[in-house]
């Protein structure tokens, strides 16, 4: 996961998906620090997707895999992250809380709320935001996203 | 006669009042956008020429050229639809610092197509309608979409408009009815 490169930080995103619901897919999302940044422990937040449907636009999430992405701070929506899928456009990560926030990005929050949605969604971005800059205010940035089919997600409920 | 034509002539000296509504911190944009474009292959080259050039003159004939370079490239049945992003816009088109998109052609969508439609403008809503039916879109293209139709109630509102085009021109039938 720790990754340098020559003259540009790599900030590599990690998404777990846990949890499979009819509405959304819960999950994990793990950001390794790559210069410390004062705390041994990776940042983590929870995501929100929509189920994944055969990668069909506005109705699926994405398919698992390694995407690279851009920055945009463009018009009123703020700081968030575009991901470049094949197939796929406007795919960003950025705040809301439920599955009709979304038509195949992926939301983060800093917690779980009930049982298809996430909270303080503003916040989780301003953190994502402050882990991919703190070094480099134009990082490269890869996101992966995996399924794993193990434990309930974002189990711990709070930000390291 | 001779006052009536200095009348005409001091009209047409004035600047149309929708091109000065173009903030100049926009031009350039515009301008950029327009550099970009130029690489850009067809369809995408012709739509967004017609649509940004739409954008800045807000005029009617505008706006017809823009859903006629629509149609000209509709799919017919069993292509897979147009793909062009108006409402977040694509990365390529952002005016880039430090590696960041920080101006995108959303925002100037927002900006000069939001009024326009917030209005009541017949031809800016007939632009909407016919985009929607034979673009594409995805992620956050469809959410500032969906948004912008919930936040003005633009299916509710100007159902019997919508009805009549759906009339006049089958295109219109391939409006997504979700947000009908």
């Amino acid at each position: 996961m720790l990754a340098l490169q020559v003259g540009m930080a790599l900030v590599e995103i990690r998404i777990d998906r846990k949890e499979w619901t009819k509405e959304c897919i819960l999950g994990d999302m793990i950001i390794h620090r790559p210069f410390g940044g004062g705390s041994p422990f990776p940042l983590r937040l929870c995501t929100l997707e929509l189920p994944f449907m055969d990668n069909i636009n506005n109705v699926s999430s994405i398919p698992t895999g390694s995407y690279s992405a851009k920055v945009r701070t463009d018009g009123s929506k703020g700081w968030r992250l575009e991901l470049i899928v094949p197939g796929r456009s406007n795919i960003q990560i950025h705040s809301g809380n439920i599955p009709s926030d979304v038509r195949g990005c992926i939301l983060v929050g800093t917690r779980r709320g009930g049982k298809n949605s996430v909270r303080a969604s503003q916040l989780a971005i301003g953190l994502l935001r402050n882990e991919a800059e703190q070094k480099n205010p134009n990082p490269e940035i890869r996101v992966t996203v995996f399924d794993v089919h193990s434990a309930e997600a974002c189990s711990n409920g709070r930000i390291r | 006669m001779y006052l009536r034509l200095l009348f005409i002539l001091a009209i047409l000296a004035l600047p149309n009042p929708v091109q000065a509504d173009v903030a100049a911190t926009d031009k350039g944009y515009f301008s950029e956008i327009e550099l970009k474009a130029k690489s850009f292959s067809e369809p995408r080259r012709d739509l967004l020429l017609n649509f940004i050039h739409y954008l800045q003159t807000g005029k009617a004939k505008d706006a017809d050229a823009y859903i006629r370079a629509l149609k000209s490239y509709a799919p017919t049945n069993g292509q897979p639809k147009l793909s062009f992003s108006i409402f977040e816009g694509d990365f390529d088109l952002c005016h880039i610092e430090n590696g960041a998109c920080t101006r995108g052609l959303g925002e100037l969508t927002e900006k000069y197509l939001v009024p326009r439609l917030k209005d009541g403008d017949k031809k800016a809503l007939e632009l909407l309608f016919i985009h929607t039916s034979l673009v594409t879109s995805d992620g956050a293209e469809t959410e500032n979409l969906e948004s912008l139709l919930k936040r003005m109630k633009i299916p509710s509102r100007f159902k019997s408009f919508f009805d009549s085009l759906r009339r006049s021109d089958p295109l219109f039938a391939r409006f997504p009815n979700r947000w009908m």
